[in-house]
């Protein structure tokens, strides 16, 4: 399932992938397949992904009913 | 096997392991041995390995049926065994490579180009000076410079790879920034 609200989240904040994965110390292909809904990513990785972007794991992760 | 040709063989491994670390040095952008990796290139990684140790385990057991047989090898059996090793990691870096785990965090791609360039290309100088001596085909057997063309083929497939994975990549940008 893609990850719609991240990918808003990042462009809210005018990133791009690769600005997001620079400061979260990842690939820009990891941000991609996190975005695309591929990859499932750790709770430490969402909680900076989340910090960089000044969201909750609410507003970031949890998926809509 | 003579003292001197043994000590040839240690001081050849020695200056190899030189060059080896003195360009992982060069390849990473921190000047780091180690290349870094995040979450999701790790658990790649895993898998890659695993399956180059497949590649490695089908190999060896197809080489066991067909001496089983009684059909003859044409390859010395450093050679064989080389092979085998070699197949397992071209199918782990190509595992690696479409997705998106072969360059780590750390990796400078051009530096990299430059050090599979520079390691293919001793390679095969290598194997085309042998092959003037005719010293990798004798008798009908594959001889140990044959493993220098492997080597080569190995890194021209890699970088083969990673330029058509970077076209790709480049493509994915561009579709992102529309």
């Amino acid at each position: 399932m893609k990850n719609l609200k991240l990918k808003a989240a990042r462009a809210g904040k005018d990133l791009s992938q690769d600005d997001l994965a620079k400061a979260a110390g990842v690939s820009r292909q990891t941000i991609s397949a996190i975005e695309k809904g591929d990859y499932n990513p750790t709770i430490n990785l969402c909680i900076n992904i989340c910090k960089i972007l000044g969201k909750t794991l609410d507003e970031l992760f949890w998926p809509e009913e | 096997m003579s003292v001197a040709y043994k000590a040839g063989v240690a001081v050849g491994i020695f200056v190899a392991i030189t060059i080896f670390v003195l360009l992982m040095k060069i390849v990473n952008k921190d000047r780091k041995l180690k290349t870094e990796y995040d979450e999701k290139q790790l658990a790649v990684r895993g898998i890659g390995y695993k399956y180059g140790f497949f590649t490695i385990i089908f190999y060896d057991l197809a080489i066991v049926v067909i001496s089983a047989m009684g059909i003859k090898i044409p390859m010395i059996p450093e050679m064989v065994l080389f092979t085998g090793v070699m197949l397992g990691a071209i199918v782990m870096a190509s595992y690696d490579i479409w997705h998106d785990a072969y360059m780590g965090l750390n990796t400078n791609a051009k530096g990299f180009a430059v050090f599979a360039v520079i390691v293919a290309g001793i390679n095969l100088l290598s194997a085309l000076f042998n092959w003037k001596d005719l010293a990798i085909y004798e008798e009908g057997v594959l001889q140990f410079p044959f493993m220098n063309l492997v080597c080569c083929f190995a890194f021209v497939l890699i970088g083969i790879q990673l330029f058509a994975k970077s076209i790709k990549d480049k493509k994915e940008i561009e579709e992102e920034e529309d």
